[in-house]
């Protein structure tokens, strides 16, 4: 297929050789999380191994439009089993920006599969063909900033400053290409190099992939960096078409500078948006850029004045800015210095955010501190401080002090403290999904909880969030009309899930309905296939909604479908699409039937069923609920209503699983594929090992 | 002033507390008895602060001001229940009429940012107040 | 030809009395650190028609995506690869804005010593198409003496190898783009300024100051800008 570069990138650790796959045999699975799933499949024989097991395989993959121009498609999916989850490490995945999915086409590969572990601390060095094994003592120890600069120096043999840009490479010969780019390098820092679980991976200065931490399990392989640089180009099946498209989708959803458009009250949105509208930066006063990953078109993140910040976004300064705010009166550069630290020791800051809550609830209680119940000295006093932020990520990272309890990841300390159950029933400890920080909440925005417990972890995916819940409830907040009326929403919603067409029917009956079982398949399967295996960012699709588009209608499913057949030559359509989301969704469930996975453990926290609202008590005065507006349809009218201050039933939650397995075509009672279900969706190779270890019906 | 101004000025009006009512309303309470505040973000999803102190509360309304939103720059608010704040100014602070002036006064109001913005300039107001009575003496 | 009074206007960029005031006390001050030639050195060169036409970016607008060099590889050699575009973009994603980011871009020198390097005229300035320098795919016979020749004065050089299709390559205003549906050159569309998401990237028809960056490198943001957060001067 057009786009593909066409070999795959075996790395033995153990051996310390190199191997080729054709990605031709692996063409039906097209990229991203579909390679990685079937090249795990077929790679790893036990799927019962642990996380740090030398032959678990950490698989990067990227897409036919990885480098291109298809708007947003910089990002690179990783696969293997993680050592995050609980209780159990299921395979798990996450995916990072910046260039380095580009670059590792640009070298002439569709991705990297990681196995084994190497003898000592390595790196390895790909340029073009030569893939070269080097010796990384002396980067272990390294933050993830300062190894990337060594190993730019290394490759490029000239200074990182832009002041001395030139044209690399020119001793390879002027017919093996030169560049001017640095290589694009993937590293760890301390959190990972110390199989903490909460290791992320890190490239360039922002860019993380830290909620499977996968950056853990290359630490266990005594792996510390990928460097990657090429000058091979991307084949396009129809250039023509894929920059028309561009300037289509850049010329009717996105937002004009010459005539800007009101922005619905948020910077964020799916496909159109102003650019810089989500780094950290300009909250701190300070002068900023926009930046972009490879081809995007919105650039949402930020670089800054004095650095600190540069492309973090999101959690990377959330998981601090309250705590600046609380001890300056007002965000600070303190908050961008926490998120600089996050980057450099390479830690997820997932786990930062809601760890700092957490402790800060059990030291106030007087549970935790010095010559407490928990033992643990941390400086209290500078919370919302960087200094405070570094004690706590050099701790957990180097396993010292609390930190070494902290290390094993929030569900496993609270275990061994002996408080897992409790916190977790009243909301304390606020892990609704597999030991993952409740992110998006299962009581109020159903397809967000239901998504990561059918699923393996936070599913961290937009597609509905910003339409359903964001837009709405800060509207009402603010005292405006939402964007659009709830029944014209729920039109669009209609429409664009093809080919399930389900609507987003949000209240207390609809939750529990068909309808929403076909709403979650919908959106495992779309995110499956057209998000994580072609890497369309999540910052820009789904597009049900957009501000600029033609009467306030999204990209989607028009977009996706364009991008992709103008690269690849193909001329798939949406729906079929959606069937090979289906196909990967089925396999992935499949690896998780392998490692156990039962319909009985596929539970939310307590508090999820017990409490209402967004608990927990933590004083009378606390126990109130958050505005969450959302559409619902109610005796036939369709409206946005408060849903906040409800809980899920149970049984009925259980009923409503019930119906998604029946939708799935899995087994009810133990929410397994069925050998028909895997074989008309052309896996009947998974089918069979699944009937060899007794995990088909 | 106008007639409308000089009213709407009456509203924001507080009597000047006693010494030992300043001190209870700047000072600090036990974690059982904090308010919460919820960090509401477009990405993130929601978190939530306990809040002690009058200047906590302050300090909170005022570093995600909903104002800034609209320009699209950041998709973050900070929320506090303006029922639940006022009865915990009754009950914990043993402050009712700020209480019953953040009641009155956000009842005029139908959107939240306008009532954020009111509820903060009555609490500066009575931080200041009370800042200065204690310090007088 | 151009004449002499041209030529200084041409290094003094655009026309007018203004700058034209502002022309030599300036040089003087950037010759020693300029990038490109200076004064003394670009008087004894051949002078050719200057192009009507100039790409010109901004540095502190630009967002890093590379867009504008995907676009460029695409519509003119049809596939994507950032070592073939004509504009580059660095980026040191750890240094402090704007000193972390920097565009270079064909400048249509208007002494161009890559048009002068050239044995075989494969790169010519084409007067048919409002004197832009371009390269003769066909004529090229690969000796890289203008890739050379720009490096002397750029850096890095403008004029890159295409070492998949071995010819030199060089912006040519987007007047042969067999991939792109538009009409190019100093009349038409560029790729990488249509495709720039922030339109960091524009062309005039005024020629830039010759000497040093500032001709090149200009201010591309207003009050839109500005109202998004972003500083504008």
């Amino acid at each position: 297929m057009k786009g593909h570069m066409g070999k795959i990138l075996r790395l033995d650790l153990t051996n310390l050789n190199t191997k080729e796959i054709n990605t031709s045999e692996y063409e039906e699975f097209v990229g991203g999380h579909g390679l990685g799933s079937a090249i795990f499949f077929d790679a790893v024989k036990d799927k019962t191994i642990s996380a740090f097991h030398p032959d678990n395989v950490i698989t990067m993959m990227t897409s036919p439009l990885c480098g291109t121009l298809a708007p947003a498609t910089g990002r690179i999916e990783l696969n293997g089993i993680s050592p995050q989850p609980y209780p159990t490490e299921w395979y798990s995945r996450s995916n990072f920006g910046g260039r380095f999915s580009a670059m590792l086409k640009y070298a002439g590969y569709d991705g990297i599969v990681i196995e084994g572990k190497a003898d000592k601390p390595t790196w390895i060095n790909i340029v073009n063909e030569d893939v070269e094994f080097k010796d990384a003592e002396s980067l272990w120890g390294l933050d993830a900033w300062e190894t990337q600069e060594e190993i730019w120096t290394d490759v490029s043999g000239n200074s990182t400053s832009v002041d001395e840009r030139e044209w690399y490479q020119t001793e390879r010969g002027r017919d093996e290409g030169r560049t001017t780019q640095k290589p694009a390098v993937a590293t760890i820092g301390a959190a990972g190099e110390n199989k903490t679980r909460s290791g992320a991976i890190i490239h360039d200065a922002g860019n993380g992939a830290g909620n499977a931490a996968f950056g853990s399990v290359w630490g266990s392989k005594n792996l510390k960096a990928i460097s990657v640089l090429g000058t091979k180009s991307v084949e396009v099946a129809n250039p023509s078409a894929l920059l028309k498209s561009r300037e289509w989708a850049e010329d009717n959803y996105n937002n004009q500078e010459s005539d800007p458009k009101p922005n619905w009250g948020s910077g964020v949105g799916a496909f159109g948006g102003v650019p810089g509208a989500e780094g950290f930066g300009n909250i701190a006063e300070e002068q900023v850029r926009p930046q972009g990953c490879v081809s995007c078109h919105r650039c949402t993140r930020k670089r800054t004045e004095s650095g600190h910040g540069n492309e973090s976004g999101c959690v990377d300064f959330l998981f601090y800015d309250v705590h600046d705010e609380q001890k300056h009166g007002g965000p600070t550069k303190e908050t961008a210095k926490a998120g600089d630290l996050s980057q450099r020791y390479g830690i997820n800051v997932y786990f930062l955010e809601e760890g700092i809550n957490y402790l800060k609830h059990l030291h106030e209680r007087g549970i935790l501190g010095e010559g407490k119940e928990i033992e643990a000295s941390l400086p209290w006093d500078e919370l919302g401080n960087a200094s405070f932020a570094k004690e706590l990520i050099y701790k957990v990272s180097n396993k010292e002090g609390i930190g070494e309890d902290l290390a094993m990841g929030l569900p496993r300390a609270a275990k061994k403290w002996g408080r897992l159950e409790q916190d977790l029933n009243s909301g304390l400890l606020g892990l609704q999904y597999w030991g993952y920080p409740q992110h998006y909440d299962a009581r109020t925005e159903v397809e967000w909880g239901y998504g990561s417990i059918l699923g393996e972890r936070d599913i961290n995916e937009h597609d509905f969030n910003w339409v359903v819940y964001w837009q709405v409830s800060l509207a009402k907040l603010f005292g405006r009309n939402p964007p659009v009326k709830a029944e014209k929403l729920a039109k669009i919603i209609k429409d664009k899930t093809i080919p399930y067409n389900a609507v987003p029917n949000y209240s207390n009956e609809g939750i529990y309905s068909k309808n929403m079982a076909k709403l979650v398949a919908w959106h495992r399967h779309y995110t499956r296939f057209w998000k994580q295996s072609l890497q369309y960012c999540d910052w820009a699709y789904a597009d049900f909604l957009n501000p600029y588009g033609p009467e306030t209608r999204g990209i989607t499913p028009e977009g996706e479908t364009r991008f992709f057949n103008a690269v690849t030559g193909k001329d798939i359509s949406f729906k079929e699409g959606m069937e090979i989301g289906r196909k990967i969704w089925n396999l992935d469930r499949s690896i998780w039937a392998l490692q156990g996975r039962h319909r009985d453990q596929e539970e939310f926290a307590g508090y999820t069923y017990d409490v209402a609202s967004w608990g927990p008590e933590i004083s009378p005065h606390a126990n109130y609920e958050v505005p969450y507006y959302m559409p619902v349809k109610e005796d036939g009218e369709w409206k946005y209503k408060n849903v906040a201050s409800r809980s899920l039933d149970k049984e009925k939650f259980n009923e409503w699983k019930t119906k998604f397995y029946e939708l799935e075509g899995w087994n009810t009672e133990t929410g397994r594929p069925k050998r028909e279900t895997l074989e008309n969706l052309g896996l009947g190779k998974v089918a069979d090992e699944l009937e060899q270890k007794n995990k088909i019906e | 002033m106008l007639e409308k101004d000089k009213k709407k000025e009456k509203d924001f009006n507080l009597s000047k507390p006693s010494e030992e009512q300043a001190k209870k309303i700047l000072s600090e309470v036990g974690y059982g008895d904090k308010i919460a505040g919820v960090r509401m973000h477009a990405m993130a999803g929601n978190t939530k602060e306990p809040l002690g102190s009058l200047r906590e509360v302050d300090n909170f309304l005022k570093a995600k001001a909903p104002g800034k939103l609209i320009k699209g720059q950041t998709s973050s608010v900070n929320y506090i229940d303006p029922n639940a704040l006022s009865s915990w100014i009754k009950e914990v602070l043993g402050d009712s009429e700020l209480a019953k002036k953040i009641e009155k006064n956000i009842d005029k109001e139908d959107d939240y940012r306008k009532q954020a913005k009111t509820i903060r300039k009555l609490i500066e107001k009575r931080i200041k107040q009370s800042r200065e009575l204690i310090s007088e003496n | 030809m151009v004449n002499r009074r041209d030529f200084l206007k041409g290094i003094a960029g655009g026309a007018g009395a203004a700058v034209a005031g502002f022309a030599l006390g300036s040089l003087t001050d950037t010759i020693e650190k300029a990038e490109g030639r200076s004064f003394e050195e670009i008087k004894t060169m051949v002078e050719t028609p200057p192009s009507e036409a100039y790409l010109l970016v901004d540095r502190e607008k630009c967002a890093g995506c590379r867009s504008c060099m995907l676009a460029c590889s695409l519509a003119h050699e049809g596939k994507e690869n950032l070592s073939l575009s004509r504009i580059q973009v660095f980026e040191d994603p750890l240094a402090g804005f704007p000193d972390d980011l920097v565009q270079e871009q064909c400048r249509q020198c208007q002494y161009p010593e890559c048009v002068a390097a050239c044995p075989t005229g494969a790169l010519s300035v084409d007067e048919v198409n409002g004197n832009v320098r371009l390269v003769d795919e066909e004529k090229c016979i690969g000796c890289q003496r203008c890739i050379e020749a720009c490096d002397q004065i750029n850096n890095p050089a403008r004029a890159a190898w295409n070492h998949e299709d071995e010819y030199s390559l060089k912006c040519d205003l987007c007047i042969d783009t067999p991939h792109w549906e538009e009409n190019g050159g100093p009349d038409g569309k560029q790729a990488c300024v249509e495709i720039c998401p922030v339109n960091a990237i524009k062309t005039t028809d005024q020629i830039p100051v010759q000497i040093g960056q500032k001709g090149y490198k200009v201010n591309l943001r207003g009050k839109n800008w500005e109202k998004l957060g972003f500083p504008s001067e």
